[in-house]
């Protein structure tokens, strides 16, 4: 007899499924001269089975007990559903943590002198835009402070007498207006040749213009500020950044210098940057030694403090536990699943010695055993991953989230769970497979 | 050539003492022949059944099936074998329980690669033969000891084996049925099917054509 072909199906595991050229590669071994074989006893092949028929087996080995099948699966339902459940609840709590954390936080950049200064004065040199324009990620930058003490100062039309408004002045560069994401009402933001001479020029709120009697239309247009005339280059319709400044007036850092002295130690003075998305923390950490080179220390950068992280972390942390609890509920299922395959082989001993005696191999009886555990595993798993869906989208609801799950989670539990299954038949399976048919036959 | 071939067969089960179940057999058994083997428990027979079955293998000497060695082949050659070769008639039946009667002659062909449908057609055919067309939806439940037995008989003859080998097949009957079921042996054998039938009952036994004794691992003539 041909050995070769023996230890070639011998070794594999896996199902015959129909194979052409293995039944081709028969008669030639066959075709010994000594051996004309009566055509009933087919000249000895192995035995070999079809997929269909292994899989009918499976199921009707399954089905013949629904009941204890289901008990058998609970586990992997359960495990497999918290899994995916603790998954899918973080990812749509951090989804909806994201949402809450808008874009305009999350690329903001302040800087400041600290400790605070004890003496007026203004740690930012005049270049301090240009300077932070060399980072990359940063989109603009410039300086603010509120001028005056953050005391309201008179501001009133240059052509009328009469009662001055008060208001708040604030002296901020062209660029920290720009990284402010100042939108104007009408005119427009004073010009660098503007700032570099200190000329007296002013913005105004849209509140202030009101106030003045000056429409967004008629800038440029004089007023008097501490009984001084500016001229006005535009009305801002919103800095959302910085909504302070929509309180009165703002001018540039250098006119502001000249009028009203250096920041106050009441209202010190510091740098707003702007960046590109995900570049915050890295602009943060470049810029006090880009504005102070000769003192970086003297300065320091935050990114705006986005406490929701915080959130973020406990909530990812405590689905870890979760997920560490479900991975344990997932191996008792296993366990549960292998416990029951060895009751049930037992059980069904003497079917296991007729299929022997009806020509099944060890490993159709591997296969069918492992094909139950495998079944179980798999059902186990699309079942608790529906489950999980309703409790993630229950939660989504209750909360008014929007559920988010990773489809790669979804479409992976099944299988997961199969193989599980799978596993925790390996070691019945191969007790079943091992029974000797005798014995079996005769219980 | 015979068909069934065993020479000086010898079966022991290792233990403190051995157990020497088979000790130097030596039958030939031919196309169409009915051989009875009759003998008290633990004279052998049922070991005897088993390697004649191939569900148990020799410790020395040669059996061979249609002229091939089947101590010289792999174990997947023997269960191929035996699937196409032997049909089993149990004492116990053997019936899968939540299987209709149907069903469980379908399992009959399925370690031999054969279809659905085929299995199915073969079944419906066999119970045909051993007179019970009706119950094919019947679970073995509801099914009375001699019909257990027709259903079994019918999943051992759907494969179109060469050889029933049957297992005390009235050990768990009364007269009646035990007579009919030997009855149809008769008809079976007169279709062709060769029959091996183990048994300690006399009345069993006389039926064969060829009638031998187990003693103690020793098969001798009963004439």
């Amino acid at each position: 007899m041909p050995t070769e072909t023996e230890t070639e199906t011998e070794t594999q595991i896996e199902t015959e499924i129909e194979n052409p050229a293995q039944t081709q590669a028969q008669p030639a071994p066959q075709a010994q001269p000594e051996t004309p074989a009566p055509p009933t006893v087919a000249q000895p092949c192995p035995a070999r089975m079809r997929l269909a028929a292994l899989w009918f087996e499976i199921l009707a080995g399954l089905l013949q007990r629904p009941g204890r099948a289901i008990f058998t699966m609970l586990g992997t339902v359960l495990g497999i559903g918290s899994f995916v459940a603790v998954t899918g609840i973080s990812a749509t709590a951090s989804g909806q943590i994201s949402a809450d954390f808008t874009l305009l936080d999350a690329t903001t950049v302040n800087v400041t002198q600290y400790p605070p200064p004890n003496t007026a004065t203004l740690p930012f040199p005049a270049d301090t835009s240009k300077r932070l324009a060399q980072i990359d990620g940063e989109v603009a930058a410039g300086r603010w402070w509120s001028v005056n003490n953050g005391q309201t100062v008179d501001a009133q039309p240059a052509l009328a007498s009469g009662e001055p408004v008060k208001v708040q002045a604030f002296a901020a560069d062209s660029g920290a207006l720009k990284a402010a994401e100042a939108s104007l009402a009408g005119g427009n933001i004073y010009s660098e040749f503007a700032e570099a001479h200190a000329a007296r020029v002013a913005l105004v709120s849209t509140a202030v213009a009101t106030q003045l009697g000056i429409t967004a239309d008629a800038v440029p247009c004089p007023i008097r500020i501490q009984g001084q005339q500016y001229m006005v280059t535009g009305v801002l319709k919103k800095v959302p950044a910085l909504p302070q400044l929509m309180l009165g007036v703002v001018l540039p850092a250098a006119t502001a210098q000249a009028a009203f002295g250096l920041p106050s130690v009441n209202a010190p003075a510091s740098v707003i940057i702007r960046t590109r998305a995900g570049a915050a923390g890295v602009v943060a950490q470049q810029a006090p030694v880009t504005i102070r080179p000769d003192q970086p220390k003297l300065l320091t950068a935050t990114s705006t403090p986005v406490p929701t992280q915080e959130r973020a972390m406990v909530l990812s942390r405590v689905s870890g536990l979760v997920a560490i609890l479900a991975l344990v509920v997932l191996i008792i299922g296993a366990v549960s699943i292998a416990n029951t395959t060895m009751v049930s082989i037992m059980e069904r001993t003497a079917e296991i010695g007729l299929r022997r005696a009806l020509g099944a191999r060890t490993r159709h009886i591997i296969g069918q055993f492992l094909g139950e555990t495998g079944v179980l595993g798999a059902v186990g798993g699309v079942v608790g991953t529906s489950l999980a869906l309703l409790v993630i989208l229950g939660v989504a609801l209750a909360q008014r989230w929007t559920p988010v799950v990773d489809p790669r989670i979804v479409f992976s539990a099944p299988v997961i769970a199969a193989v599980v299954g799978v596993l925790a038949g390996l070691y019945p399976s191969i007790r079943a497979s091992r029974i000797e048919p005798i014995e079996a036959l005769t219980a | 050539m015979s068909l069934l071939e065993l020479d000086s067969l010898v079966r022991t089960y290792p233990g403190d003492p051995p157990v020497r179940a088979l000790r130097g057999i030596n039958l030939t058994i031919e196309h169409g022949d009915y051989v009875t083997v009759m003998g008290p428990s633990g004279s052998g027979k049922s070991t005897l059944l088993n390697v004649i079955g191939l569900l148990d293998q020799p410790t020395s000497g040669v059996y061979r099936v249609a002229g091939t060695d089947t101590t010289a082949i792999s174990q997947a050659r023997r269960a191929g074998l035996r699937a196409a070769a032997f049909g089993f008639i149990f004492q116990a039946f053997h019936l899968l329980p939540f299987r209709s009667a149907r069903e469980n002659v379908e399992l009959a062909g399925i370690y031999s690669h054969a279809t659905a449908r085929q299995r199915r057609e073969r079944a419906l055919a066999a119970l045909e033969r051993v007179g019970l067309p009706h119950k094919a939806n019947a679970l073995p439940a509801h099914l009375s000891g001699g019909e257990k037995q027709r259903v079994a008989i019918a999943r051992a003859i759907a494969g179109g084996p060469e050889v029933l080998l049957c297992d005390e097949p009235t050990g768990s009957l009364d007269q009646a049925n035990g007579h009919a079921i030997m009855d149809l042996f008769d008809q079976l054998n007169g279709t062709g099917i060769t029959l091996v039938v183990i048994t300690h009952d006399p009345t069993v036994g006389a039926r064969g054509r060829r009638r031998f004794v187990m003693l103690d691992g020793r098969l001798s003539d009963a004439d």
